[in-house]
């Protein structure tokens, strides 16, 4: 028999009857209560979803069984443009709500097939202006031979960021470039971009920590900006070296700020070393404790 | 001195208000034996206590500086982390804490299943750990939306939609839980509400009544339901230990390295607060919390409502376990059956949370990049010839 008394509650029938009538009035409140909470929900809430369009460009193409035709849509699905919400019309033109093709390829909807390679940079300007400023009259724009352009380097659907093994690939440089001059551009974007990568890359992961990094991400987003600006699309080394060389003055200041958010996170850890340090001695103690406790 | 001064205190109170009846009462449950056979494994249900306990206080810390308004939330929880001094420690030991929360009270639950602890006469202490394992799981839920960045906001869209899915009452269900059509405002108010004043009351009821069931009905002993049960005093003179300090022990030491174990991961894999919520930008690959992703993997293979009903009926089963397995042994040994769809059911549970994990991911394996459908199938992308992950060279940026 259990020791937990619960002598004295023998609910009988009446006790019993009362309490289903008050459950029943409990119930019937509840419902009231469930319905205002509907009733109080406002009418007017804006839709969000509403405002994400259907892309029938790619719920079309992605099903065609030509791969030339289908292969785009899931390159740009892998593409930096997709999550930028950057999408088949704003180069292509047409209307991507419609699923009647003739509608969807309507050319007075602007609809071209295949840009023309002569205004690709325009196109990728209208949202990359900086770097079409700086391409324009740099020496692979100039003369108006517009080569190599944009999706030379970025690719046309997979549009990534470019990186070093891009500038390298032969095909797009070294039919002009000798390797030496290749070299050269690698290792200069890298001493100019490599440090505000990982000042970015240490921000980020200093901040999960939950200690601040806005200075740090605010002035790697100022060197960046100004390599942007300045070097970026300029392709002219000397410019470039500049550039770079200024750079490299302001990033000793970036990494002491770095240096000292690491140092917080060093604290908390030790901080918390010693909590858990105390939660295993506190264990150890028990468990000597316990063991030294008689059998009965 | 102390042991004149306490001596004092408690005649001075045991003349007012009869404290020596409550200070028996709690003595003789301290002192009653329990069952030899409670390992280590028994402690789950105190971890998941004191749990609830560390979320209650970390949660007041926390309740101080947050703001509940689409508008100050996200900042609050990074002023919280960022400014607030130790609001970084209190922040993790929150997040984190939910998780160690239900992590082990599902293994609580697993316990109490291969034990057969939810056999006759325990049937209720089985209910009503079965309602404190849902409010938990509803802790969960309305707690994740409330730092309101972009992971929380998409994985509550992803959650309150499934509910959306359910027969004849899904689409009242979505509007109760969001209060509108998306998720707004008006529906971190209400979660905020729930998270912490209608559960927290709604879980401390539901936990007394598990403890009295658990004092008044003892442990579940490993014979079987047609073995009248042992007394206190058969259960002494079996070997059986007393409650405190014997057990209450080991469940001390069990909840000191599961804590000390939670700092290890706060300080060297620290919960991130992810970009603000944007209603307008679907983040790719998004899935609700780990303990919700089995289920949510399960539907993506089955018609809605199929999949809906279904997953209806499991938890259903869970819930009437005592009623329909009524068999006497208690032992895993001698409940192969049981024990093997027991088995079954944890193994698909894990594989369905991997495939979940997985589903709209990419990863290399072997020198070939594939990419993970929704269903969590994968599909060979490439062949890398050389590292992905170059840093970029500045110029994805829109002037």
């Amino acid at each position: 028999m259990s020791e937990l008394t619960h002598a004295g509650y023998r609910p009988g029938a009446g006790a019993w009857n009362a309490l289903s009538a008050r459950t029943a009035e409990y119930t019937a409140r509840s419902a009231v209560i469930l319905l205002l909470l509907l009733v109080w929900t406002p009418a007017g809430s804006a839709t969000a979803q509403q405002a994400v369009t259907t892309n029938t460009c790619v719920s079309c193409h992605a099903d065609l069984d030509d791969e030339d035709m289908s292969l785009p849509v899931a390159e740009w699905q892998r593409s930096a443009h997709r999550p930028a919400d950057i999408a088949c019309q704003d180069c292509h033109g047409g209307n991507p709500a419609s699923m009647v093709e003739d509608e969807a390829h309507d050319v007075e909807r602007d609809f071209v097939g295949l840009p023309d390679p002569y205004v690709v940079h325009e196109l990728c300007g209208e949202c990359h202006q900086v770097q079409m400023e700086n391409y324009v009259p740099s020496p692979h724009g100039l003369e108006g031979d517009f080569w190599p352009n944009c999706v030379d380097c970025h690719e046309n659907h997979e549009v990534v960021f470019p990186r070093a093994s891009l500038i390298s690939i032969p095909d797009n440089c070294e039919d002009c470039h000798e390797q030496e001059i290749m070299d050269d551009f690698i290792a200069l974007t890298d001493r100019g971009l490599e440090p505000v990568n990982e000042f970015r890359r240490a921000a980020e992961e200093i901040r999960s920590a939950g200690v601040p990094v806005d200075l740090i991400l605010a002035q790697a987003s100022l060197a960046r900006d100004a390599y942007i600006q300045q070097a970026s699309h300029v392709f002219v080394l000397d410019k470039m070296t500049a550039v770079v060389d200024s750079l490299e003055q302001v990033y000793p200041r970036i990494q002491k700020e770095v240096n000292t958010a690491r140092t917080e996170v060093d604290t908390r850890r030790r901080f918390g070393w010693m909590f858990i340090g105390l939660f295993l001695v506190l264990a150890g103690v028990i468990w000597l404790y316990r063991r030294a406790l008689p059998e009965d | 001195m102390i042991r004149r001064l306490s001596n004092a205190l408690y005649h001075w109170l045991d003349d007012r208000v009869e404290i020596s009846i409550v200070i028996d009462f709690c003595h003789r449950q301290l002192t009653k034996p329990v069952p030899r056979h409670l390992n280590w494994l028994f402690s789950f249900g105190t971890v998941t206590l004191a749990f609830f306990l560390s979320q209650a206080v970390s949660g007041v810390f926390l309740m101080i500086y947050y703001e509940a308004s689409a508008d100050t939330a996200y900042e609050s929880v990074r002023y919280i982390m960022e400014q607030v001094r130790f609001g970084w420690l209190m922040r993790q030991v929150h997040s984190y804490g939910a998780n160690f929360m239900i992590a082990f009270l599902l293994l609580h639950s697993v316990r109490v299943f291969f034990y057969g602890g939810y056999k006759k006469p325990r049937e209720l202490t089985w209910l009503f750990g079965f309602a404190l394992l849902c409010v938990t799981l509803a802790f969960g839920f309305t707690g994740y939306l409330l730092p309101w960045d972009q992971l929380s906001y998409w994985g509550t869209t992803v959650g309150t939609e499934i509910a959306a899915a359910t027969p004849v009452i899904g689409e009242y269900l979505l509007i109760l839980m969001r209060g509108g059509e998306i998720i707004s405002d008006v529906t971190l108010t209400r979660f905020f509400m729930a998270h912490v004043v209608l559960l927290p009351w709604v879980f401390i009821g539901l936990v007394a009544v598990h403890l009295v069931l658990i004092r008044y009905k003892g442990i579940s002993p490993l014979e079987g339901t047609d073995v009248p049960e042992k007394t206190p005093e058969e259960l002494k003179k079996a070997g059986g230990k007393p409650f405190y300090p014997q057990h209450v022990m080991k469940e001390a030491i069990v909840v000191l390295l599961v804590l000390a174990s939670m700092i290890f991961m706060i300080i060297y894999y620290p919960l991130p607060l992810h970009e603000k919520a944007d209603p307008f930008n679907t983040p790719v690959g998004v899935r609700p919390e780990w303990y919700f992703l089995s289920s949510y993997q399960a539907l993506k293979y089955l018609p809605k409502t199929i999949g809906i009903i279904g997953s209806g009926l499991v938890v259903l089963a869970i819930c009437l376990l005592p009623f329909w397995d009524r068999t006497p042994a208690r032992r895993p040994s001698r409940r192969p059956v049981a024990t093997s769809l027991g088995i079954m059911f944890i193994v698909l549970n894990i594989v369905l949370a991997l495939l979940g994990k997985i589903s709209e991911t990419e990863m290399t394996i072997m020198g070939t990049r594939y990419h993970f459908d929704i269903y969590g199938w994968p599909h060979a992308i490439a062949t890398v010839e050389e590292p992905a992950a170059e840093p970029d060279t500045g110029d994805g940026g829109t002037e």
